[in-house]
């Protein structure tokens, strides 16, 4: 080939180029603002895009009932403005449907989470009567308390071999009523709603003896106790009133607040010692949310 | 200069020029980010298009260097008619010399020694630097090993300071080309049979490339009112530089590639070729200006106003890639290199001022060729700012903030798409470069193969970084009038293989 014919090769490149971008351009950029050319109208429409997700993936699409050749992840174009049922399916999971708004020049996004249809049941290895259970979320992991009618067990995180912790004491059905645990530092209560019990666990000892004490007996009714002060207090919920007892001496009790409205929340944030709660202030007439900052309070009583 | 305010007006547009397109992309961008994302979906199939035309360029061209890889050149000459005879054409080999270790300058001799073609015909010119001490002695001992190869052989010592000279390149061609002047005539070769090349001094040509260059000379129908573009090929010390490296200096090579298939906008790069008539006559290359080889272009079609062309030739010459002591000393010197070819802004100032004094040069063509400049350094200093950095960060934004927007999630996809283009294009271009990859020395491992089609995805990060960055840092330092020393890049050898 000599120059002559480089050059017409070079210049059929270039206006094969320039043509391509020449069309292209406006194409795309029609495209991508959403236009369609509807054939029937004999006119530009303005469309958007439903982007759908799934976990797991390669779940089926369905639109309006029509099934879509793609499967999730997926991006379905040139829809016209209006709301479009939307239904994902996946062999052995539940199918998931929702009504869709799709907007001009806009994406509605998807993400659905599929649940399986058949799980795994696994028989915990336990050979006793569970009678009540509570899962804690611990810094690694969780533990799993069990109670039997005659003593409390701990399942660790791989739930086997459970562990007995303490027998209980013989109070008829007291594994049954228990309403909520809470784990300590080596140490953890339950409670029921007349009573409350302490486990002491002391630490690094392979065969460790624990003891089961009651702390307290309540008056009305015990509805939520909470560690407080670096675990030296309990702060409970009695009835309507809220109380604080001493972990060490239990006989250390008292009143720290009366709640106006049986209606009322507490919690207690047992990191920050603050108590939160939501009772009628006497001059509105709805719930009102309060806190109060026990360490604070503390610190401003040494001070004094 | 007659408007010294037009040449610093000049100065100023290029750099301007590339900081308002990004500066209106990136506030734009703040107040209608839907205008960046269609400018910027235009901006992607523009580049997909000037893409897909240069890589078939760069194949075209590639096809035109494999074809003619075989041709007994000299045998050309003899055999096709022209006005010319081969025993009449001399070569001046001009090699600007400055702190060069030795071995390189040698082995640089040796492949011109190795030439296909008659080295009686051959006049070897070392251009030294009195700024280097005791260059003259050490350019005599090195040309005492090839005494007696060529027809004759000079060392020029350019000294330092002269009035109206910077100390660069140029000037010490200049030097070296006047006093060869002077030689040809006591030998009474008449200039117009003489063609003279100017290399750097790790330039290897070709054992062909005489041949090639006299053949195109001979045969040019205005042998005078041309230049001769060797293909610069680095690959001299290939396998001791880093990957990165070597997809840059690659990518020039590429890039000499597909400007030889636009012969309209072909100018001279680095080592290259021309009839040292013409050279005279338009008083050698400038003295006190970065970019010599370009500039001496501009200077030809200025004095043929405007009808001068550079002839890309099939034969290329070898080069070394620049490179440092160590990783980080090589992207600084890389860096460095890069910014100093970027200095070739000067020449839209250099051709626009000459164009307003000479009214014989059309105002077409005067547009064109200033408009085609200005497109050069403004592409050069922006594309792979906005594609790798501008058009990612949009994108990020828009899948954070602005997620049901269709337009951004259609430019995401064009992206993607692109991408993938770019994916074919840089396979292209690592097929094209087994061309250019020199033999496998014993003591590197075969995995390098694996390597150095690996390498090509360097090509998003590598561009912006060691191509628009340093082309924008020396657009703006000339925008502001600021002035640039001559980097001499060093040329040394790793000694041992990094990849």
């Amino acid at each position: 080939m000599n120059d002559r014919i480089y050059g017409i090769i070079r210049k059929i490149l270039f206006w094969v180029s320039f043509l391509v971008f020449a069309v292209l351009a406006p194409t795309l950029v029609f495209y991508s603002l959403g236009y369609k050319f509807n054939f029937q109208s004999n006119g530009f429409q303005r469309t958007g895009a439903i982007s759908v997700r799934s976990t797991p993936e390669n779940a089926a699409v369905f639109i309006n009932g029509r099934r879509l050749d793609e499967t999730t992840p997926h991006i379905i174009r040139d829809l016209l403005p209006n709301t479009y049922l939307l239904r994902v399916e996946k062999d052995d999971y539940y199918p998931y449907q929702l009504p869709v708004r799709v907007d001009s020049a806009r994406v509605a996004e998807v993400q659905a989470v599929l649940i399986p249809k058949i799980r795994q049941i696994e028989k915990l290895a336990v050979d006793f009567e569970v009678v009540n259970f509570f899962v804690l979320n611990r810094l690694f992991g969780k533990a799993v308390f069990l109670f039997s009618d005659h003593a409390l067990y701990l399942l660790n995180e791989d739930f086997q071999q459970p562990r007995k912790i303490v027998d209980l004491p013989l109070e008829p059905e007291l594994g049954r009523k228990v309403k909520g645990v809470l784990e300590g530092r080596h140490q953890f209560v339950f409670w029921t709603p007349e009573k409350i019990w302490l486990v002491r666990m002391p630490a690094f000892q392979e065969n460790f003896v624990t003891h089961v004490a009651d702390l307290y007996a309540g008056k009305e009714s015990i509805e939520n106790v909470f560690f407080g002060l670096d675990e030296r207090y309990l702060l409970i919920r009695d009835g309507e009133k809220i109380l604080a007892l001493d972990v060490r001496e239990p006989k250390v009790n008292f009143d720290l607040m009366e709640l106006k409205d049986a209606a009322a929340r507490i919690f207690y944030d047992s990191g920050a010692d603050v108590l939160y709660w939501q009772d009628r202030d006497p001059e509105q007439t709805g719930l009102e949310l309060m806190k109060m900052d026990l360490t604070e309070l503390v610190h401003e009583t040494s001070g004094d | 200069m007659k408007h010294p305010g037009t040449k610093r007006v000049l100065e100023i547009i290029p750099g301007f020029t590339s900081w308002f397109v990004i500066g209106v992309i990136l506030t734009v961008f703040c107040l209608k980010p839907l205008w960046v994302a269609v400018f910027l979906i235009v901006y992607l199939v523009y580049w997909v298009c000037r893409l897909f035309y240069m890589s078939s360029l760069m194949a075209l061209a590639h096809y035109r260097v494999l074809s003619k890889k075989d041709v007994d050149w000299t045998e050309l000459c003899r055999g096709k008619e022209s006005d010319l005879r081969l025993e009449d054409v001399w070569h001046v080999v001009l090699y600007t010399v400055y702190k060069e270790p030795d071995a390189l300058i040698e082995e640089s001799l040796t492949a011109l020694k190795n030439s296909d073609y008659r080295l009686d015909r051959i006049i070897l010119v070392m251009a030294g630097e009195e700024r280097e001490a005791g260059a003259g002695k050490r350019l005599e001992k090195i040309c005492e090993k090839f005494k007696d190869v060529f027809a004759d052989r000079f060392v020029f010592i350019h000294p330092a300071g002269l009035p109206g000279e910077m100390a660069c390149k140029g000037a010490n061609a200049t030097y070296a080309a006047r006093r060869v002047e002077t030689e040809l005539k006591h030998k009474h070769i008449p200039l117009e049979n003489v063609l003279i090349s100017c290399f750097d001094a790790d330039t290897c040509p070709d054992r062909k490339y005489l041949g090639c260059l006299t053949y195109n000379f001979m045969h040019h129908a205005k042998r005078f009112q041309v230049s001769f573009q060797p293909l610069p090929v680095y690959n001299n010390n290939f396998y001791r530089v880093p990957a990165f490296a070597r997809v840059i200096e690659m990518g020039s090579t590429f890039w000499q590639l597909v400007e030889g298939m636009r012969p309209e906008k072909f100018i001279t790069f680095s080592s290259h070729s021309m009839s040292f008539k013409t050279l005279a006559e338009v008083d050698y290359w400038p003295v006190d200006m970065i970019s010599d080889d370009s500039l001496i272009f501009w200077k030809c079609f200025q004095h043929y106003h405007g009808d001068y062309r550079t002839y890309p030739l099939e034969v290329p010459v070898y080069m070394d890639i620049a490179v440092g002591d160590g990783f980080l000393d090589t992207i600084a010197v890389q860096y460095k290199q890069k910014r100093r070819w970027a200095w070739g802004v000067e020449t839209f100032a250099y051709a626009g001022c000459n164009f307003m004094q000479n009214p014989k040069i059309p105002w077409f063509v005067k547009g064109s060729k200033l408009l085609q400049l200005l497109d050069n350094h403004v592409n050069w200093a922006t594309w792979s700012i906005i594609i790798s950095f501008i058009t990612p960060a949009v994108l990020l934004w828009a899948r954070t903030v602005n997620r049901d927007s269709l337009v951004f999630l259609n430019l995401s996809y064009l992206n993607t798409i692109i991408g993938n283009a770019l994916i074919l294009i840089l396979l292209l271009c690592a097929f094209i470069s087994m061309e250019f990859i020199p033999p496998r020395p014993k003591h590197v491992s075969r995995m390098i193969y694996v390597v150095l089609v690996l390498q090509w995805l360097l090509v998003p990060l590598v561009s912006a970084l060691l191509g628009s960055l340093p082309a924008l840092d020396a657009q703006t330092r000339f925008m502001f009038g600021g002035r640039f020393s001559f980097f001499a890049t060093p040329k040394k050898r790793a000694a041992k293989s990094p990849a």
